[in-house]
């Protein structure tokens, strides 16, 4: 049987029509017979040959009918297996072609990002109907949830772009306002978000940009809480502390001379005036300033004093060339910090009854004190972790337990412009230089030869 | 009881001003009232007879003004203290008063405010007084705001308004504008640090504190001056901090005192005059206070030296200038409710008591005892905690910034005399000489 698409598409009659038609082509053959049968026959005996001839037409007319019929139903039937069978075999076919390439292809081109008329236009066409529409719909499927994958993608590349911005755009100039400027930082509002189309996302992300930045600020005001509270006791223990010491002045002067006091009161000064120092140091750690004022100018002997007294061993220090330089009133209380830092460490570290010395030497720059000791030096990672320290001094918050001389001295230095470099003295131990700038020296008196001391 | 109140909205404006729609006040501000002076009321009127005669108690009194007044207040106040913890005074036009200088004395008139009332009112000389007599001025001085009935909670309410404002927060809000100031002068290399910086770093922080940022500097230093705009400014201010309430209604922030104000159930009106009242009482008390601080860290005697030497710290400078020189000197005042005793002097109904603050402190000294404080007033219509402390940071903040900006910070001789008003403020002015800085 063929099946060609003519052949597929033409009708069998049906079999009514066709034992009709033969009804009709028999009766249009039987009618004239019959005329002529009866026609020939006598008069006499035309009605017997009329009804019986009619009769064997009817018959005949009925037979040829009732075959055609038969005939045609037959052909109906076997017409309709051959069509099953082809549908059949189309089925099977296109079943296998849908199952084995259309569908993967499908499946592959729109995985890479072609549509689904594309990749079926590469193909035959489906015959089948049920499996042309099993397939459409398959593909629209597919169409949707490339759709839903591509949108899905880009809303995560959204994501992961606004969640960048915040880390590398947001966060870190925020800390690093927050960190100079905590007040300016609080009052400074989160530009709005960019205007391309809001999401859920944009919502959750402004959540938590407030909260972060809210918890951030928490933590810088309770860390500026307690470094201005201890900025505050420390300089109430030392305005204390320095009252008491006045008041032992006053009594040193008028017991001074018995003997059976003058050791402890001595002794008391001494404490006192370190004592002083240790508030003194954590005002500045806490980044307050200790408040005291000085006249317009200060003799340097008198700074130099001033710093050997707080380390109370004042006997021990020998200044030389420090006669006739004066410094600015508002240098002298730091500089006093800073060599009373530097005399405490020589005297530390150089035997119990070591001379430290300070040498003042003129310098276009300004003048320089070198605080020497016969102590035994620094290495040279000692000594570059000392200049580390003073030249990126941090406050409490980042200080290396109790060693805050340094600190401190970095501090000041960094606050009054002072320079601050370590080398070897004459003795081998280490030498401290503090450069004063021009700026904060008043008079820089008899400047000792450069030459006689450094043989 | 709303005959005892004054207009609270328009108190800045003096006598006179009530609008009608504030209900059927009888004895509204003083003098200048048209009902009748014989109106009585039992909770207002003291007497309700006439002025009583002067007293015997103050026949040859000290007079608390005058020449001799203005030229040493200080040999006056030790006069006054001489006479007793309560001593007869005779003010403007020898008008008869009692000047109370004793620390406990002062406490008990402060603290007990159904026997000394702050409402003047009850002066049983008011007859006698003129609607323009400067006692008035002085009178004033205490804010009537928060004299009627709901006069304490409004005080409350500007206290843990301003309580929410964080410790740390206050102190570098006014550190900032301290060295803003500072920078405005540091390159001119002198300066005069009442007009140029006392004044301001309290109107600018308090304006901040307030959510009034916006208005300009000058306004805000023209509404808490004395000058003759004072009251017109005050009026512009008021506008302006009305709009402000009336924002915060709509857009509350957070941890705002402005917010927290308006969000009290009271008209806008209302609570921006407690607002003004911050504004203007407090810019002028905390600058008087800077002031006097100041002038005692830059004079060349024992509290400056001990400053100097880091025997004191600022806070305890702020303090020990209370002692020495208190802003408010003498206020006026409390009158007596009723007949009493009080630092042995007989003090009649309706008596007037003049708070001789500054007395007080000077009789107290030397420092180093234990000094009670009077200075922020005691007792529940004193000043509003937490204000004692937003003053203190404040004042604090702005004498250290400019003392460690200004290490060479010298006053220019002569120092200025302290005002020569017995009653109120600090310096006048405090010309200052530094090296002048880029």
């Amino acid at each position: 049987m063929s099946t060609d698409s003519t052949d597929r598409i033409r009708i069998s009659p049906h079999p009514a029509h066709q034992a009709l038609i033969a009804l009709l082509a028999s009766a249009v053959l039987v009618a004239p017979a019959w005329s002529w049968s009866v026609a020939a026959v006598g008069q006499g005996d035309r009605p017997l040959v009329a009804a019986v001839t009619g009769a064997l037409g009817t018959a005949l007319c009925a037979a040829v009918a009732v075959a055609a019929h038969r005939a045609a139903a037959v052909r109906v039937v076997r017409d309709g297996r051959v069509r099953a069978r082809a549908a059949d075999d189309t089925l099977e076919h296109e079943a296998a072609l849908l199952a084995d390439h259309l569908l993967p292809a499908l499946a592959d081109g729109v995985r890479s990002g072609r549509t689904v008329r594309e990749v079926l236009a590469a193909h035959p066409p489906v015959r089948h109907a049920a499996l042309d529409r099993l397939l459409r719909a398959a593909g629209g499927e597919l169409d949707l949830a490339a759709r839903r994958a591509e949108h899905a993608r880009a809303l995560i590349a959204r994501c992961e772009r606004r969640i960048t911005e915040l880390d590398r755009a947001w966060l870190p100039p925020l800390t690093a306002r927050i960190r100079t400027d905590r007040c300016a930082a609080a009052e400074a509002a989160d530009p709005p978000p960019a205007p391309t189309g809001h999401l859920p996302l944009d919502d959750a992300l402004a959540s938590l940009r407030d909260h972060v930045r809210s918890e951030l600020l928490a933590a810088a005001r309770r860390t500026d809480t307690v470094l201005a509270a201890t900025a505050s006791c420390g300089a109430r223990l030392s305005a204390g502390l320095e009252t008491a010491a006045e008041h032992l002045r006053v009594l040193r002067e008028t017991h001074g001379d018995r003997p059976e006091v003058r050791e402890d009161l001595v002794e008391a000064g001494r404490v006192l005036a370190r004592t002083v120092r240790t508030a003194d140091t954590l005002v500045t750690l806490a980044g307050g300033g200790t408040g005291r004022r000085d006249p317009l100018t200060v003799p340097l002997p008198d700074v130099l004093r001033r710093a050997a007294r707080r380390v109370g061993a004042r006997t021990r220090v020998r200044a030389r060339g420090a006669e006739g330089v004066e410094v600015l009133g508002q240098a002298a209380e730091p500089l006093a910090r800073v060599l009373a830092e530097l005399l405490d460490n020589a005297a530390a570290f150089s035997g119990p009854d070591a001379e430290v010395s300070v040498r003042v030497e003129g310098d276009e720059e300004g003048i320089v004190l070198h605080v020497e000791d016969g102590g035994p030096g620094m290495r040279r990672r000692e000594r570059e972790a000392a200049r580390a320290r003073v030249d990126s001094p941090g406050g409490l918050e980042v200080v290396d337990g109790d060693r805050t001389g340094l600190a401190v001295v970095g501090l000041i230095a960094a606050r009054h412009r002072f320079g601050v470099d370590f080398g070897t003295s004459p003795q081998g131990g280490l030498s401290v230089g503090v450069l004063v700038p021009r700026t904060l020296v008043a008079a820089s008196g008899p400047v000792p030869e450069r030459a006689g001391l450094a043989s | 009881m709303s005959a005892r109140r004054e207009d609270p909205l328009r108190w800045w404006e003096g006598a006179g001003a009530r609008p009608a729609d504030r209900g059927p006040a009888r004895l509204p501000v003083f003098g200048a009232d048209p009902v009748p002076d014989g109106a009585p009321d039992p909770a207002a009127d003291p007497a309700g007879s006439g002025p009583p005669p002067p007293s015997p108690d103050h026949a040859g009194a000290p007079r608390l003004y005058g020449p001799a007044a203005d030229r040493d207040v200080a040999a006056l106040h030790a006069r006054l203290r001489a006479l007793g913890p309560v001593a007869p005074v005779l003010l403007e036009g020898d008008v008869p008063a009692w000047f109370v200088s004793g620390v406990r004395e002062l406490r008990q008139v402060m603290g007990r405010s159904a026997w000394f009332s702050r409402d003047h009112r009850r002066w049983n000389l008011r007859d006698r007084i003129g609607p323009d007599h400067p006692v008035l001025a002085h009178a004033l001085w205490a804010p009537p705001v928060l004299l009627g009935e709901d006069g304490a909670d409004r005080a409350d309410a500007i206290g843990d308004a301003l309580a929410a404002v964080e410790g740390i927060d206050l102190r570098d809000l006014s550190r900032r504008v301290a060295g803003r100031r500072v920078d405005g002068f540091a390159a001119a290399g002198s300066a005069d640090l009442v007009a140029d910086y006392a004044r301001h770093v309290p109107a600018r922080v308090l304006a901040r504190l307030c959510g009034a940022r916006e208005v300009p500097p000058g306004e805000l230093l023209a509404a808490a001056g004395t000058g003759p705009g004072a009251a017109a400014a005050r009026g512009r201010l008021h506008g302006r901090l009305t709009e402000l309430v009336r924002d915060r209604r709509r857009l509350p922030r957070a941890d705002d005192p402005a917010s927290l104000l308006a969000a009290r159930r009271a008209a806008p009106e209302e609570v921006a005059q407690d607002l003004l009242l911050v504004l203007v009482f407090g810019q002028a008390a905390v600058a008087d206070w800077i002031a006097v601080t100041l002038r005692l860290a830059l004079a060349d005697d024992g509290p400056a030296r001990s400053l100097a030497a880091g025997r004191t710290t600022v806070p305890q400078a702020l303090e020990e200038a209370l002692w020495r020189d208190t802003p408010a000197r003498n206020a006026v005042g409390r009158w007596a409710v009723q007949d009493c005793d009080l630092g042995g002097r007989r003090i009649r109904r309706g008596d007037l008591l003049v708070l001789g603050l500054a007395a007080a402190g000077a009789g107290a000294q030397p420092a180093g005892r234990e000094r009670p404080r009077v200075f922020f007033g005691h007792g529940e219509r004193g000043c509003p905690h937490p204000v004692p402390r937003v003053a203190a940071a404040i004042a604090a903040a702005a004498v250290e910034v400019v003392l460690e900006r200004l290490p060479d910070l010298h006053a220019v001789p002569p120092l200025p005399a302290r005002r020569s008003s017995p009653w109120a403020g600090g310096p006048d002015r405090l010309p200052v000489a530094f090296t002048p800085r880029p």
